[in-house]
């Protein structure tokens, strides 16, 4: 394991560029496929969440604000 | 993927250039429209109708179990979704998904689901949406798609329990109404898909699924198609007769059911031909509309009801 992550290393450091270059660089394809994936991805988790918290509202109904201080 | 790939100078990042489009397809989004229209008549039949958030809620969470059984059928079909015309351009046989996205988008889709089924609205209703996708995905796709002629008719349980799903949400429980909604469902498939079998039955006989017309041959199935069209019609008035249905809820139902067996007798008449092929297209595109206009009224009926009661 200590060895596979050496070399690892080792391949990173022969790269030009590893550290101080572009890093992963996807083809435009790929950068807007990903883009558009996580636009769907967070307004999908966002109305989620909002969704949970109107039907607990809902669900909870005016005992909502009936709480112990 | 090993991490090699990454760290190859040469190699492009392995990221997927799937759109978000690609997994809305996967949901079988005309399918789904079918399942949340069901739906929704069986929820409006409750005697109290919840409130409409968690009505909607509820609706929204039926759709993506729709859906979630729509993506793990691709993910299994994918190898005859390939060899067939109709199916060939589907995210995975064209290459735009991986099969692996498909089954964890499925699987994350079909939890998710149920879930919040039981939530909004009861665990009865989650139970029962849970039930549904298992029979499409293990008991239809994984079983009987390949294996009997009788793929549709038993499977067709599948695609029909949505207004018991859509009536559980409200009420928690089943009634007579609600299996009354399954049944038509149930008994409208095997027409439905039939009806398509005998225009696609070379795409079938290629990709090796048992249809009705490759195994019993053509005029088997131009008789079973008038059969269940006998059946269908009086079961289709059955929401008035029972009294759950309005006088106009009757009037079409009677109208539509004429038409239906009218188209499944020139099925079953015309057997060569473009003549034939016209008929069973007619048949299939009819069958659509029949379904589609029975539920339009009962859930424009229920509709106006629970306005009245408002």
């Amino acid at each position: 394991m200590v060895n596979e992550m050496k070399d690892a290393g080792e391949k990173l450091k022969d790269r030009e560029g590893a550290f101080g270059g572009p890093g992963v660089v996807l083809t435009e394809e790929q950068a807007r496929s990903r883009r558009e994936r996580n636009i769907a991805i967070g307004a999908t988790i966002a109305l989620l969440a909002v969704l949970f918290y109107a039907v607990t509202i809902v669900k909870f109904g005016a005992a909502i604000i009936n709480r112990t201080i | 993927m090993s991490d090699a790939s990454y760290l190859h100078e040469h190699q492009a990042p392995r990221i997927s250039v799937a759109s978000p489009s690609d997994y809305f397809a996967l949901l079988k989004p005309r399918v789904m429209s079918l399942v949340v229209f069901t739906a929704l008549a069986g929820l409006l039949l409750a005697p109290t109708p919840p409130h409409p958030l968690i009505g909607f809620a509820s609706l929204l969470a039926i759709a993506v179990g729709a859906g979630a059984s729509g993506a793990l059928n691709m993910w299994y079909d994918a190898d005859v979704d390939a060899l067939m015309t109709r199916t060939r351009k589907r995210p995975i046989p064209s290459g735009r998904l991986d099969p692996e996205a498909a089954l964890g988008f499925g699987l994350v889709l079909a939890t998710l689901s149920i879930f919040t089924l039981g939530y909004v609205a009861n665990w009865f209703a989650a139970a029962l949406l849970a039930f549904t996708i298992f029979f499409y995905v293990v008991i239809y796709t994984m079983w009987l798609k390949r294996w009997t002629p009788l793929n549709i008719v038993i499977g067709g349980a599948a695609g029909a329990l949505p207004p018991m799903v859509g009536f559980a949400a409200a009420t928690g429980e089943i009634n007579l109404a609600s299996v009354v909604l399954f049944a038509i469902i149930f008994i409208w498939t095997p027409p439905h898909f039939w009806s398509l079998a005998l225009l696609r039955s070379e795409d079938y006989a290629r990709a090796g699924v048992p249809m009705l017309p490759n195994v019993a041959g053509e005029d088997r199935t131009r008789l079973e198609i008038l059969i269940y069209a006998l059946a269908l019609a009086p079961l289709g008035v059955a929401p008035w007769l029972l009294g759950f249905a309005s006088l106009a809820y009757g009037i079409v139902s009677i109208g539509c059911g004429v038409a239906l067996v009218a188209a499944a007798a020139t099925v079953f008449r015309r057997r060569d031909g473009e003549a034939a092929r016209v008929a069973a297209r007619r048949m299939f595109l009819f069958s659509i509309l029949y379904l589609f206009l029975l539920f339009l009224v009962l859930v424009v009926e229920q509709t106006a009801h629970i306005f009245a009661l408002i």
